[in-house]
């Protein structure tokens, strides 16, 4: 494992090891040049999607937990589906759709990027905060209303209180795509530090300023894994679920019209104009034949995508249960290890595959492979550098149903004779399945949307359908993205339904 | 029980945690059958006596036997102590029978599913095995986890106030049940409670514990009549300390004493306990001294009087 460890946070550390010698021409160049806007660009969209994010998301979690109103059971599946729709995708198709009234220049600004960000990112709040809202049950709300509180002060004095380590780490998710996501604003016009290292890497071919640059990224993400750790921490003692479970409120006609009003209002914007519009656009690609001119077709772009993906996710999840076990048995020696390979998730796409490169081309250069065979471009070396990124999700997902095994179970287990593997296979791992199963569709919607990695080290001739958005749409050639673009958030939402599923479950089991 | 064979044998157990001793030094024996409660306030290091007997906290000084095997050095998987714990700590993905047969792999298939069986029977949940811990009352999962425990026939069991988390009423009948279980069992077992009055009821004998040792440990009629020091004797039961003129003193609970008006003592309490009165009394040395009378008498609170010993043969405390 802790061969493992280094392996996973090599990529990262070779990004720190180049501020060691660093270039001041470069950064006197770039502080001269854009590297104030970038930091202002990256704070402004950072704090604005953040804010965003955990205000639509736990005011649409109290919604739908606190009040009765129609179709509430459904309209609450439906509100995590934006999850399966990329960022980027919402983008363009929000882009052209406000090119109409603003004016193609005045559509590319920071805000409506921030907005669509938002009605794209809010479901990972949103899963947090109603898993939260469920637990603390009816009685503070209740204890709140007999202390003479109305519902919305009950929200803001009682509930959003007690939810907040839910919504740290909602919110950490949250941060960590806007740190991480080049797609979205490259279409906006954003120059964030993320968007900054590919073009100085592309500007100057430099991999060493491209590099140097990234770590301010990597410090910036060293720091987030530490606060969402320490909020963490504190959950787990304040999210014993109560006897009673959260009973909703009837609402009045007006209450009601309201709450759907908001509700199918978010989605619709999130969900239903970018469908109607891409199903569009897709049947106008169809019938000039665009689709076809793409070489290989849909079917070898969605193999692709589920080859990778699996490929990664399945990886991910048996690293991270592995590491996670060993967390729970090797006290500190095991958190580090965990730290350690919880790193690449918090690094920009960008960052994450400038540090494989090197790493995997030192490698190459080893000679140790047989017949002269190459990671760098091979579907190894892709494999690897997702891992890398993505290990974190599998890691917290697995960690998290752990934490639902008590002690004293683990002990009963011991007591009646089981060694350390028994107890994880027999006892710990089947406990946790329903957030392993979380935890996987999680990573394949991740996996599915992901860009920068796939685009850089992805072997010849082997494109995602992410690839093919990418490429049409820095061509602005909406009509071909739409296809590939349908079939990202179809795979999306199969992953979407069998996260709700598991969390459902997970959900009646603790009850 | 002294003529059966020993099962568990503790000798200058000891455990600190950052520097302060937890357990300090603690010696005990029980024999097979027995059951022996430790009981003592919050805090004194009871639960953490009983986690290193069953080898899941690790050792400072001292050693432990089941029977004629030292298990000092030996994981806690490989001891054969059964466990029961405060909180259910059932595996929640697995219904009662699998729980039950969790510790049973030594054995082939077809005896698992019987012995699964009779100890089902024996907790009284016979035809409950193919629910799920959460289907059942609190009650009913601590005898699961009791039958789990058993079911692989441990010499000793260790019971780690398996009642805490259940209220009142049911905590009698459940004490009374798990220790007619234990007897028809036979298997020597160490119940931790805070209760006093668990402890007396429950248990052969009785382990009482202070500060990380063990004060003392005898019968309940042995600990309740000759206590051997002032802890043992007001924590099992109410008991005033009546000075016997040598530096020593005289443990009298409240029954052997009576009082009656006048003198320089001092009525601060009166309480109905149903079957008669308790009187707090402060003496002029302003020590309180608790009397128990059968009829309540003409005295009020704030009334002198005077307390009197009824009987000849008081315990002296050493």
């Amino acid at each position: 494992m802790v061969v493992v460890a280094g392996l996973v946070a090599t990529p990262v550390a070779v990004i720190v090891m180049s501020i060691v010698d660093p270039t001041p021409q470069m950064w006197s160049d770039l502080w001269d040049t854009r590297l104030p806007g970038m930091i202002t660009d990256t704070v402004t969209l950072l704090v604005t999607v953040v804010a965003g994010a955990v205000i639509v998301g736990t005011g649409l979690a109290w919604l739908v937990t606190a009040y009765e109103f129609p179709a509430r059971r459904l309209i609450g599946w439906l509100l995590v589906t934006p999850l399966a729709v990329p960022g980027y995708v919402a983008g363009f198709v929000w882009l052209d759709t406000l090119s109409g009234p603003f004016g193609p220049r005045g559509a590319r600004t920071i805000w409506l990027c921030a907005a669509t960000m938002i009605l794209t990112l809010y479901p990972y709040v949103y899963l947090f905060a109603r898993a939260s809202f469920r637990t603390q049950g009816s009685d503070a709300r209740d204890a709140a209303r007999t202390l003479g509180l109305g519902p919305v002060r009950t929200f803001f004095r009682v509930a959003f209180p007690l939810a907040r380590p839910a919504l740290a780490a909602g919110g950490a998710l949250v941060t960590m795509e806007v740190l991480t996501d080049v797609g979205t604003v490259r279409l906006f016009n954003v120059s964030t530090v993320a968007d900054g290292v590919l073009r100085v890497w592309f500007g100057t071919g430099s991999r060493d300023s491209a590099a140097e640059l990234a770590t301010t990224l990597v410090v910036t993400a060293v720091a987030l894994v530490a606060i969402e750790r320490g909020l963490r921490r504190g959950a787990r003692y304040s999210t014993r679920a109560t006897t009673r479970p959260m009973v909703a409120l009837p609402l009045g006609l007006g209450g009601r019209a309201g709450v759907l009003a908001g509700t199918l209002g978010v989605l619709a914007l999130a969900v239903g104009i970018p469908v109607v519009r891409l199903v569009a656009w897709s049947q106008e690609a169809r019938r000039n034949g665009a689709t076809a001119t793409v070489a290989g077709g849909l079917w070898h772009h969605l193999s692709s995508t589920l080859v990778v993906a699996t490929l990664a996710t399945v990886t991910c999840i048996a690293l991270g249960t592995t590491i996670a076990l060993l967390v729970r048995r090797r006290g500190v020696a095991g958190r580090l290890i965990s730290r350690v390979s919880s790193l690449g998730y918090a690094m920009p796409g960008p960052v994450v595959a400038v540090g494989a490169v090197i790493t995997l081309a030192a490698f190459d250069r080893t000679g140790i492979l047989p017949d002269g065979s190459v990671l760098v471009g091979s579907l190894v070396g892709l494999v690897f550098a997702l891992t890398v990124r993505f290990l974190a999700v599998g890691l917290h997902g697995v960690e998290s149903g752990l934490d639902q095994t008590p002690a004293s179970t683990v002990a009963s287990a011991r007591m009646l004779g089981a060694g350390p593997v028994r107890i994880a296979w027999s006892v710990e791992i089947p406990a946790a399945r329903t957030a392993i199963l979380a935890a996987t569709a999680l990573l394949m919607i991740d996996l599915m949307k992901e860009l920068p990695i796939t685009l850089l080290l992805r072997p010849f001739g082997f494109d995602t359908l992410s690839v093919w958005v990418w490429q049409a749409t820095s061509e602005s050639l909406w009509t071909q993205a739409a296809t590939p673009s349908l079939a990202m958030i179809a795979i999306g939402m199969v992953a979407v339904g069998s996260l709700l599923a598991a969390l459902e479950r997970g959900a009646e089991m603790a009850s | 029980m002294s003529g059966s064979a020993i099962a568990l044998d503790v000798a200058g157990l000891t455990r600190a945690f950052d520097g302060r001793t937890v357990v300090d030094n603690v010696d005990m024996t029980l024999h097979d059958g027995e059951i022996l409660t430790l009981v003592g306030p919050s805090g004194c290091g009871k639960s953490t006596l009983l986690r290193l007997i069953s080898g899941l906290e690790p050792t400072d000084n001292g050693r432990v036997r089941v029977g004629e095997r030292d298990v000092t050095k030996i994981a806690a998987e490989h001891r054969h102590i059964g466990f029961v714990f405060q909180e259910s700590s059932l595996f929640g993905h697995l219904r009662v029978a699998q729980n039950v047969a969790f510790g049973l792999r030594h054995l082939p298939r077809s005896e698992r599913g019987a012995r699964v069986e009779e100890m089902l029977d024996l907790v009284q949940l016979g035809g409950l095995g193919r629910r799920y811990p959460h289907q059942l009352s609190g009650g009913e999962q601590q005898r699961v986890a009791l039958a789990r425990a058993l079911a692989p026939r441990p010499r000793i069991v260790l019971l780690d106030e398996p009642f805490a988390s259940l209220d009142e009423v049911l905590r009698e009948e459940l004490g009374h049940q798990v220790v007619s279980i234990l007897r028809s069992a036979g298997t020597a077992s160490i119940l931790v409670t805070h209760d006093r009055h668990e402890a007396m009821t429950l248990g052969d004998r009785i382990a009482v514990m202070h500060d990380g040792r063990i004060e003392q440990c005898d019968t309940p009629e042995a600990v309740y009549d000759t206590p051997s020091t002032r802890f043992v004797a007001s924590f099992v039961e109410v008991a005033s300390f009546i000075p016997d003129g040598a530096g020593s003193v005289f443990v009298a609970r409240p029954h052997h004493l009576l009082v009656t008006p006048g003198g320089d003592d001092q009525v601060t309490r009166i309480e109905f306990l149903g079957s008669g009165y308790r009187y707090t009394v402060r003496r002029s040395d302003d020590t309180e001294t608790v009397v128990d009378v059968a009829a309540r008498n003409n005295l009020r609170v704030g009334d002198t009087c005077t307390i009197a010993v009824t009987t000849r043969d008081l315990h002296r405390l050493a």
